[in-house]
């Protein structure tokens, strides 16, 4: 009996201790062991050095003296994130306890959006249907989705495609829209498209090598049997329409009904994904390519067919520019 | 490796059948014995999923498990459901953030066992037999955005032996036993370059996604090894109680590697019925 006990004994220690070899020690929180790991993933996970024109080993080699066993998590905080955005993109972001990196990536552009000025000017008695503003001006149908984050669902759209059934034409505004859940965009998207189009087509980095991308995975916009829009549709984007708001502009650009209008989208184009720091930080990073059918890599946003920005004049006036364009085109 | 040695396992069966059942009959004295079971188990797990963070996460909890048990002359059968969750962290250290994520494991396994031989003047006695395990681990980390989710999904073939011998307790006969599981061939779905579905594309189907993601996996490439001992003390009216301690690793080492282990404290209740 004793033996036996002895023999269960040593079997759960032996067991609980043996498993250790297969684990990898934590790696060091210090300062420098953080800051060589986020520069590491980066390395090997992101995926726009060369679209970019990014050398991050030089990138390295500027900011890594710069941080030292004595530096403080506001400082380290800091120089990481003068480093991540010498990559230009808002999807690659660093998250404590007290900030969050961000590219501000509209910082230069004109704002072509003021919604004060279109609800006092253009809207009227409009409807929020589910979370779609849509409202009739001068017989076409106007649509403003403010952000993909807010679900959309069916039943909204059998709404609002009644409600403008026999105008002249459609404006889809999603300027301001800084992104969220395609899914949203697919729904409205399919009460546009008529026939099943080739959007775009997307590589995901699969691996630590500069080559490892997996094959590329097309895309397709199909149509569905729910009611369609059956309108000229036109289009309204600005520089802060972002993220899942350029993969819908991009979605919508393969749809010859489509017109899109006002200014180059934010971008936004790389799926991100999220990894984590030895002393808890959390960040994200693109880890995909998404190109347009005739090649155009969508990163750094979807230009406008039709390019206008609402000068100061006219946004002090309260007119909304972009907007009148795109009315005047589809009663035209 | 692991189905030669079944197959050899298998051959020695055959020979030496015969010649030792009578005196393994004397040891154990068993005619048909059924068991409904019910246990309760304190669980600790070691995880690293480099998918998702570069730190190892720990943490504990309870498990129910809920099955059946089955024995006869030559063959042990046992079907097991169980079910945990867990709270994970990393090890304590002076972190700006104390990241944490959440951690659920289904697993129903069935194992069938068969007498080969008993050694060392009839004290233990040896079966051989196989176990095929569905094992579902999902992880939930909320702070990541794109890595919300990872998973595991295997569902396998193993190959599986039970040394027994009897021990005696106040005259009361104990057995006590240590069972072995080794992965044949599993087939594994794993998140392969992203933890959510491809989610830019519109037509994207996520069952089919995942399944294009799977692959079949030996032991090289999937390396899941349980071990369990267990000691049954026979109470009244037939029934048994049951205390075993389970360790339960796996690897995987395909795409990002992940790695887990995990140790189970059980008690369990045997129902004869």
């Amino acid at each position: 009996m004793k033996n036996s006990i002895l023999i269960i004994f040593v079997s759960c220690v032996f067991l609980m201790s043996c498993e250790e070899p297969f684990f990898d020690e934590d790696p060091v929180n210090d300062p420098e062991s953080n800051f060589e790991i986020l520069w590491k993933r980066m390395d090997e996970r992101y995926v726009f050095f060369d679209y970019k024109g990014v050398d991050w080993d030089s990138v390295y080699n500027i900011y890594r003296p710069r941080v030292t066993s004595r530096t403080g998590p506001q400082e380290l905080f800091d120089i990481m994130e003068e480093m991540l955005n010498t990559l230009r993109d808002a999807h690659v972001n660093l998250r404590s306890d007290f900030d969050i990196s961000f590219y501000n990536y509209y910082e230069n552009a004109p704002a072509n959006f003021n919604f004060f000025n279109l609800e006092k000017n253009y809207l009227g008695n409009y409807r929020i249907t589910g979370r779609l503003i849509n409202t009739i001006i001068d017989s076409v149908g106007y649509i403003h989705y403010s952000s993909f984050q807010t679900p959309i669902t069916e039943e909204d759209l059998d709404f609002v495609v009644e409600r403008f059934k026999g105008l002249k034409g459609l404006v889809i505004d999603i300027r301001d829209n800084e992104g969220g859940d395609p899914a949203n965009g697919y729904r409205l998207a399919r009460r546009i498209a008529t026939e099943r189009t080739m959007i775009y087509s997307t590589v995901y980095k699969d691996g630590p090598g500069p080559n490892d991308y997996t094959s590329p995975l097309v895309a397709y916009l199909d149509t569905n049997d729910e009611k369609k829009f059956d309108l000229p549709v036109v289009l309204l984007t600005n520089r802060v329409t972002y993220s899942a708001g350029t993969v819908f502009a991009a979605m919508m650009k393969a749809i010859p009904a489509v017109t899109v209008m006002g200014d180059t989208t934010g971008g936004g184009g790389g799926v991100p994904l999220g990894w984590e720091l030895p002393n808890g930080w959390f960040f994200n990073y693109s880890n995909s390519i998404t190109r347009l059918p005739d090649g155009f890599i969508i990163e750094d946003g979807i230009p406008p067919d039709v390019t206008i920005n609402i000068s100061e004049a006219d946004q002090e006036n309260g007119s909304d520019t972009i907007l009148d364009e795109a009315l005047q085109f589809l009663k035209d | 490796m692991a189905l030669l040695c079944l197959i050899f396992s298998a051959h020695l069966k055959c020979n030496a059948q015969d010649e030792v059942i009578s005196t393994r009959d004397s040891v154990l004295q068993i005619s048909v014995e059924r068991y409904l079971t019910l246990g309760l188990a304190s669980y600790y797990m070691k995880l690293n999923d480099q998918h998702v963070s570069p730190l190892n996460y720990m943490g504990g909890s309870f498990l129910m498990q809920f099955g059946a048990f089955k024995r006869k002359k030559n063959t042990i059968r046992n079907l097991t459901f169980s079910a945990t969750s867990t709270v994970l962290s990393p090890k304590p250290d002076e972190r700006e953030i104390d990241p944490t994520g959440n951690y659920y494991k289904l697993e129903m396994a069935y194992s069938q066992h068969y007498y080969l031989r008993s050694f060392d003047r009839s004290k233990y006695q040896w079966y051989v037999g196989g176990k095929i395990k569905s094992a579902t681990n999902i992880r939930l980390n909320p702070q990541l955005d794109g890595g919300f989710i990872t998973f595991l999904l295997a569902n396998g073939i193993f190959a599986s032996s039970v040394i027994e011998r009897e021990i005696k307790v106040s005259s009361r006969p104990l057995t006590l036993s240590w069972q072995l599981d080794l992965p044949i061939v599993n087939h594994v779905i794993r998140p392969s370059f992203l933890n959510i579905y491809d989610f830019v594309n519109p037509e994207s189907d996520w069952v089919e996604e995942r399944l294009s993601d799977s692959g079949w996996k030996a032991i090289n490439r999937y390396s899941n090894i349980t071990s369990t001992i267990s000691l049954l003390y026979p109470i009244k009216s037939n029934n048994i109680l049951k205390f075993s301690y389970e360790w339960d690793f796996y690897r995987i080492n395909s795409g990002l590697k992940a790695t887990r282990a995990s140790h189970t404290y059980m008690f369990s209740f045997l129902f004869n019925f």
